[in-house]
This record gives structure tokens, C-alpha cells and sequence, in this order.
């Protein structure tokens, strides 16, 4: 397990926002936050992207939903997809406000 | 008892009498894959955008086939299309914001400062001492 987090710390995608602009996307670090996880470090993992975790939970719950059709698992999708995008913007706006997207 | 002989008559006669094998709607999984894809990836070289908007295509072509004939399809694979095509449609105003901003942020400190953050912050109005800058 080791050598595979030290595999993927080695190869993370750069952003190419962050490559061609120079400025963090709503995305960035997302990668480094499931690195994290990965780690067994939640809260670092929430304070390098808050998302990651609403995330996680939406593409698992998705995959189950398609596998097992339950009964309102269309509009849970919904709502844990919207409660994503929210903390997304909402940290983004953050950063933006504090300067960190520089 | 005489309501519910008169809602179950019709049930009889329409549904149970006739039973019609229901499918999935058209491109539903996929547009629902697609859909939630567009966000994690709605940075990667616009890919989001692209994710998006071919589901909402793929979302509009099963929406046609859905509204010929409704009863032909499932009602939960046309809940996930919806669901898929509100993802979408998300995915596209996030993407959209995020490059409305990198174009108002362009244009108003000039693209060439991009990568200065002291410039940046500058034009901005800001201290960038204030920031670690």
C-alpha cells in the first residue's frame, strides 16, 4: 500500500490550469486530498480540498444505485451531487477571497 | 369498498391483463456516468465541458425516445436520465463560471501578469505582504 501512495504521489497529474495560468482551478487539490485519504489522514484531507469526501461518497453511491436500482436513488444522487458542487464553490470563493488561487 | 372496486377495475384491465416488459431508457447509465464525471473533471482541459455537454445530447436523444412512448421505459432508469441531465447542466455553469472568471481576471490585470502574484494583488488592490507574497 505504501509503495503504491508513493507511486501516485509521483505521478499526480498537474493541473493545467496551474500549468498554463499559473492559478488553482476548483479542482486543484483534489489529488493531493485523496492522497491523503489514502493516508488514513481525514482531516488533511478535508483542509486540501473539503470536497473530496461528498465526492467520494457520490460516485460510490452512484455505482451501487446503478447496480442495485433503489428506490430514490436518483434524487440522493441529486442532492449529494448539488451539496458537492456547493462545497466546491464555496471553497473555491475562499480561496479566491484569501488570495490562494495566485 | 366501493372506491377501491373502482380504482382496482381500471388497474385490471390496462396493466394486469396486459403486462408490457419495460426497458431502460436510452443512454440513461450513461448519461448519469457522464453527468457526475463532469465535475472532478471540469478543470481537466475542459474535459467537464465536454463530458457535459455530450451527455446532455446523449440526455435529449433518450428523452425523445422516452416521451414517444413513456410506458415502454422504466420510471427509475428515467429518474436517473433527469438525474444525469440536472448533473450536466450543473457541470456546464461550473466550467462556464470558472472560465468567465479566468477571462474577467484576464483582461482586467493582463494576461501576461499571470503567474505574478505580487502584480496580481497589486492590481487587485490588495497588499500582497498581507498574503505571504
Amino acid at each position: 500500500m505504501e509503495g503504491v501512495i508513493e507511486w501516485i504521489s509521483r505521478h499526480l497529474l498537474t493541473c493545467p490550469s496551474r500549468y498554463f495560468l499559473h492559478l488553482d482551478c476548483p479542482g486543484c487539490g483534489l489529488q493531493r486530498s485523496i492522497l491523503a485519504l489514502l493516508q488514513g489522514d481525514v482531516e488533511g484531507s478535508f483542509r486540501l480540498y473539503p470536497a473530496t469526501l461528498p465526492m467520494i461518497f457520490t460516485f460510490i453511491f452512484t455505482a451501487l444505485h446503478l447496480k442495485y436500482d433503489f428506490k430514490n436513488g436518483a434524487l440522493i444522487i441529486k442532492c449529494s451531487y448539488i451539496l458537492t458542487v456547493a462545497v466546491i464553490i464555496t471553497f473555491y470563493i475562499y480561496k479566491i477571497l484569501n488570495h490562494k488561487i495566485f | 369498498m366501493e372506491e377501491n372496486y373502482l380504482n382496482e377495475k381500471p388497474l385490471e384491465d390496462s396493466v394486469y391483463s396486459e403486462p408490457q416488459r419495460q426497458t431502460a431508457v436510452p443512454n440513461a447509465v450513461l448519461v448519469l456516468i457522464l453527468g457526475i464525471l463532469s465535475i472532478p473533471t471540469c478543470c481537466c482541459y475542459g474535459a467537464g465541458l465536454i463530458f457535459a455537454i455530450i451527455a446532455l445530447v446523449l440526455a435529449s436523444s433518450g428523452l425523445k425516445a422516452y416521451r414517444a412512448a413513456p410506458e415502454k421505459y422504466t420510471p427509475g432508469s428515467y429518474s436517473n436520465l433527469s438525474a444525469g441531465k440536472i448533473c450536466a447542466w450543473i457541470g456546464i455553469v461550473l466550467s462556464v463560471v470558472y472560465i468567465g472568471y479566468i477571462v474577467w481576471l484576464g483582461f482586467y490585470i493582463g494576461w501576461e501578469n499571470f503567474g505574478n502574484p505580487e502584480v496580481i494583488l497589486d492590481r487587485l488592490g490588495v497588499d500582497p505582504s498581507k498574503y505571504g507574497y
